[in-house]
């Protein structure tokens, strides 16, 4: 009878299979590091000053209607800056995808420059080049746009060159190709496009530094106050709500337009129907370097004028030479770390069915948009104890941290869409073959994803090394990063100090994606 | 293809470690504070970087003590020392909060970051610089000043009193600060203490009616004003300075000497409660009310002028003797600045 | 002897000095079908491709209803306007359009007045008997009924020769024997000339007597 007893016990407890140890870890990990400083912060939100429950905070948001106007011009800020950058973006994006260029490799790296400038120095190099008209809703946006487009041209790009060439194909047996360019390639880009033009739209409503230099009143000047001036981590918190619903009813608009026709993949190795007739190499030739001209060598040579000789730059540099290795240091380690927790969560994602996963890109979405100075504050609530915490807490780990919490979110929902390009069936195959889950993993989808984890750590580390709202808070002493550098030196310097570190920070970022693109260039073979 | 990708991630993982190398070992161990060390204190600096650094590098040559020191973002692009002091206030990082204005530091004691310490060195400072409880000492101030540009402005038209900026003659011709940070919240704090609420409201109303421009920062105004672009604006001596330094057309007025006085504004030095080096902390705070610190600061571009009796002020602004000050309770008109900035929101249309 | 309407001569094409076609030389007569059998890798699909001017070819000339629509290593006649109803192996069906949709955008890239356009398309759509799925997407459709959606779609521009690429490959027996029934009696309706690319003999021996067999980039029986 015992063993019966015994047997029957076996049979209902199933070990749990590997891959869903793993990703159990990566989502506990995730959500630890992620998800809690953002939820406690509105914890702290919902708490009254008494210690109970209080939706005070959320009461008052509801009711001032200054909070109102100042909610419209961010939307409004959020909408134009992605229209415009979609606008210049994503007819470059094609371009480069399907027209045959010399040099794309240079191209693409020039006109991906503006991104990875902060927006702050673009804005600064703005109000040189235009006067008072910079001091704008509209000049915000322009700034905004132009900081943000190579984003869209990215995205399209990818979507360009991923598309089924037997769609194409199939189409070209019926129409001129002009027309299945129209009606056939064009549509079945749109939804990577648009998914781009919300990613920027929620960059732009959560960005402070631009409308804050260009005097343009925004919410995220709002939630700004409340900290710098009101000392009022609750109610800056609650003020932080409606950018997040904003940002989300975004997201729910772009699905239910785009729908559930989702991304195609692209089976076997034809590329699609390139753009080689007609005028489309000049014309592609000559917008290019429009664009590279006005939004790239333009603001770069007003803030390289304005930063004085090369003597005075080399200088800046030597000063700050410790911030400088600092932030590539830790925006490499942080962008790492992201990407690799990231790989485990949009896995997951991927694969899920899709209502919850619906509700899961909705959360990354969200925690995407949490100003940096909210999770900054959450996290040293989480961290500073007297205790192993303390000890990471006190060290630049914290900020390596602060830079997988903020990001990791945003790299994981891109790597879901790369593990979505890979059919299940791979994974079943490998199985079949006798591989357990881990090598499955490791040796065959990881592969398949190196496109997208290549992506993803770019995107990471661009973001991380401008990173200052949380930076700022939780960086021990001594542990510098660029940006907050130059925000400390700000206020007594001389401009052409800040246009030098301004210009440092933008060299720094450009040299580790011009040697990757070196090296791609290597690895794919003339393309 | 495959061989060409594991190149080039090999070769960054490399890049990646030889960073990660050079960025730990070329900073110093920041030792873990609960072991408590006692060669090192940490000190919180909202006073410019610039400024502040010398003074803090000085001591650690003359004494051997290692200071860890995090220093503030600009006022208007972050949210500052302040807040991080209020998040870290279970477990204290910082042992002394140096302030260059007397808002953040009142607000901290509010709020119980901050612990009472009556250092030897503050008796030179005068008592109306000194909290009553010790939370905080006064030293080395600015003045808020009016700044204007001598080149447009006669001297004969040269403002006298804050309420020339509310007169029509110069509409739209002057600039603020956004009076929600830095010293410009104390600057309206200490007029709302002083004028009370109803009068400080119509004074600012009058601004805004007069087409008062509002500046991410000080130093901003003044750029306005050395451009010609504002005539006249409300700035800190020391950013004031700047200019007169570089040669610029323009001029300092201090206002209603025979009124209310000019706003002074001290930089504050408060030890931290529950600080990890307590000790060292209280040292420090007795290093930074000695007279050769208020000398350093008032002989270098920080132009602060000297609390205490005896030692030599800065050359272009006059000594604390020579003009009238506004007699204020810095803990009183701190305190408000919270309430203040709520009731200027809708005013100026903030 | 009729006039063959397909005619391919010497038809040759090389991919990475290897040449996937190697001189394939071929005549279908106008209503023929002719079932293109052999292993994979044996050329079958990139002569069809050639054919459909989606590969250009090395040598040789393809001409179409006496029309000359390649040579000199050159398509002559760009494949939209060859006249030629496709369907592919993986059936390729547009993922953003309804079955309706993928009809009509044929007919609206052939300039069909919008009057006549309906009307073709609810003909179409009962000759392929996918009326009642007209307005679904394709990821909304078994694997037969995508089969007829792409079947529809390469018919309804009246196309005066069907290219097929191993349509059934991914299909179920049954369902095979009955479209492959389907197909026959269409093709005998519209007398449509038919090229049926398969590597599976009984499905060739089913639809046609005449099977031409191809191995290497030739043709080896079945001229």
């Amino acid at each position: 009878m015992k063993n019966a007893a015994v047997a029957r016990y076996q049979n209902h407890f199933q070990s749990p299979s590997p891959r869903a140890i793993a990703l159990f870890l990566a989502a506990v990990m995730f959500i630890a590091i992620c998800a809690l400083p953002a939820i406690s912060m509105f914890g702290v939100s919902l708490t009254g000053p008494d210690g109970g429950l209080s939706i005070d905070n959320y009461r008052r948001l509801l009711t001032e209607r200054r909070q109102h106007q100042l909610l419209l011009n961010s939307v409004l800020l959020g909408a134009g800056a992605s229209i415009f950058a979609t606008m210049i973006g994503a007819p470059l994006g094609l371009l480069l995808a399907r027209v045959h260029l010399r040099g794309k490799a240079w191209r693409r790296l020039a006109l991906v420059v503006p991104l990875i400038t902060p927006p702050y120095v673009l804005a600064l190099a703005w109000t040189w080049m235009a006067g008072s008209f910079a001091y704008s809703l509209t000049g915000a946006i322009v700034v905004l746009g132009v900081s943000f487009y190579p984003l869209a041209m990215l995205a399209a790009e990818a979507a360009a060159r991923r598309v089924d060439a037997g769609l194409e194909e199939a189409a070209l047996l019926v129409a001129a190709p002009r027309r299945v360019f129209a009606k056939i390639t064009l549509p079945l880009i749109a939804p990577a496009v648009a998914a781009a033009a919300l990613v920027i739209f929620a960059l732009a409503i959560s960005e402070f530094g631009v409308p804050g230099l260009l005097r343009v009143n925004v919410f995220t000047t709002e939630v700004f106050t409340a900290f710098a001036a009101l000392y009022d981590f609750g109610a800056a918190t609650a003020l932080s709500l409606p950018l997040l619903v904003a940002t989300m009813m975004a997201a729910i608009a772009a699905r239910l337009l785009i729908g559930e026709q989702m991304l195609t993949g692209r089976r076997g190795s034809r590329v699609g129907l390139s753009l080689n007739f007609g005028g489309w190499q000049a014309a592609s030739v000559a917008l290019s370097l429009a664009v590279i001209a006005l939004c790239v060598v333009l603001p770069v040579g007003v803030i390289a004028r304005e930063a004085g000789g090369i003597r005075l730059i080399a200088s800046s540099i030597k000063e700050s030479s410790d911030a400088i290795i600092n932030s590539f240091a830790l925006a490499g380690a942080g962008a790492t770390l992201a990407v690799a927790l990231a790989v485990f969560i949009g896995y997951w994602r991927a694969r899920m069915r899709t209502r919850w996963g619906a509700l899961v890109d909705l959360a990354l979405i969200a925690l995407f948009a949490v100003p940096g100075t909210v999770t900054g504050i959450g996290l040293i609530g989480l961290w500073n104890h007297a205790d192993w915490r303390g000890e990471i807490y006190a060290s630049p780990l914290i900020i390596v941290i602060a830079y997988v919490s903020r990001f990791a979110p945003v790299a994981a929902l891109l790597l879901a869409a790369s593990v979505r390009q890979i059919p299940v069936a791979f994974e079943e195959a490998a199985v079949i073959a006798g591989a357990s889950w881990l090598r499955t993993f490791g040796r065959i989808v990881l592969p398949q994803m190196f496109a997208g984890i290549s992506a993803a750590w770019v995107i990471s580390f661009i973001f991380a090394i401008g990173e200052i709202g949380a930076t700022a808070l939780v960086a021990p002493p001594g542990e510098s990063t660029l940006p907050v550098r130059v925000y400390t030196l700000v206020a007594n310097t001389p401009a052409s100090n800040l246009a030098a570190l301004a210009l440092a920070q933008v060299i720094i970022v450009f040299l580790p994606l011009a040697l990757l693109a070196l090296f791609v260039r290597r690895s794919e073979g003339a393309k | 293809m495959i061989r060409g990708k594991k190149h080039t991630v090999a070769v960054f993982g490399l890049l990646l470690a030889a960073f990660a190398l050079a960025a730990c070992g070329g900073q110093p161990n920041t030792a873990n504070n609960s072991t408590g060390a006692t060669n090192q204190v940490t000190v919180y600096v909202s006073t410019d970087r610039v400024f502040s650094e010398p003074i803090l590098r000085a001591y650690e040559q003359k004494t051997g003590v290692k200071v860890n020191a995090v220093y503030d973002t600009e006022e208007t692009k972050s949210t500052g020392l302040a807040n991080k002091l209020l998040a870290e206030k279970n477990n204290p990082q910082a042992d002394v909060f140096w302030s260059n204005e007397p808002v953040r530091t009142l607000v901290l004691k509010s709020r119980g970051v901050l612990a009472p310490y009556q250092s030897a060195n503050a008796e030179g400072i005068p008592a109306i610089f000194r909290d009553s409880e010790n939370y905080w000492t006064g030293f080395s101030a600015r003045i808020r000043v009016i700044v204007y540009n001598t080149k447009l402005v006669k001297p004969e038209e040269a403002p006298k009193s804050i309420y020339d900026l509310a007169d029509p003659k110069w509409k739209d011709q002057i600039a603020i600060a956004d009076p929600r940070f830095g010293s410009t919240s104390f600057h309206v704090a200490a007029l709302y203490a002083e004028l009370g609420d109803e009068k400080a409201d119509e004074f600012f109303r009058r601004l805004k009616a007069n087409g008062v421009k509002i500046v991410p920062g000080n130093s901003v105004v003044r750029d306005l004003v050395v451009k010609g672009e504002v005539k006249m604006g409300l700035t800190d001596t020391d950013d004031v300075n700047v200019a007169l330094e570089d040669k610029q057309p323009v001029a300092m007025a201090l206002p209603d000497r025979d009124g209310m006085g000019a706003p002074l504004m001290p930089n504050m030095v408060s030890l931290i409660a529950g600080a990890p080096h307590a000790e060292a902390g209280k040292r420090m705070i007795d290093y930074l009310l000695s007279a050769e610190v208020e000398r350093a600061l008032a002989q270098s571009e920080a132009v602060q002028i000297p609390l205490r009796a005896g030692v030599e002020g800065p050359q272009n602004i006059p000594p604390v003797n020579s003009f009238k000050p506004m007699t204020l309770d810095y803990g009183k008109a701190a305190s408000r600045v919270e309430e203040v900035v709520k009731r200027l929101q809708p005013i100026l249309g903030l | 002897m009729s006039e063959a309407f397909l005619r391919l001569v010497g038809l040759t094409k090389r991919f990475g000095g290897r040449a996937v076609v190697d001189r394939v030389s071929l005549e279908v007569t106008e209503g023929e079908v002719v079932a293109l059998l052999g292993p994979s890798g044996s050329g079958k699909t990139t002569t069809l491709r050639l054919t459909a001017g989606l590969e250009t070819p090395d040598a040789g000339e393809i001409s179409i209803g006496g029309e000359m629509v390649a040579a000199d290593g050159r398509n002559i006649v760009p494949p939209h306007l060859r006249g030629i109803g496709f369907v592919f192996q993986d059936l390729a069906l547009w993922p953003h359009l309804t079955v309706e949709g993928h009809l009509d955008f044929v007919l609206a890239s052939a300039r069909t007045p919008k009057r006549k356009r309906k009307a073709r398309i609810a003909e179409t759509l009962r000759i392929a008997r996918a009326e009642s799925f007209a307005r679904r997407y394709p990821a909304q459709l078994s694997g037969g009924e995508q089969q007829r959606v792409a079947l529809a779609r390469a018919l309804v521009g009246n196309p005066r020769l069907l290219l097929l690429d191993e349509p059934m490959a991914h299909l179920d027996a049954q369902l095979k024997t009955g479209l492959l029934e389907e197909l026959k009696s269409l093709q005998q309706r519209l007398n449509l000339t038919t090229v049926y690319i398969t590597h599976d003999r009984a499905e060739a021996e089913a639809l046609t007597p005449r099977i031409v067999m191809m191995e290497a980039g030739r043709i080896i029986s079945g001229q």
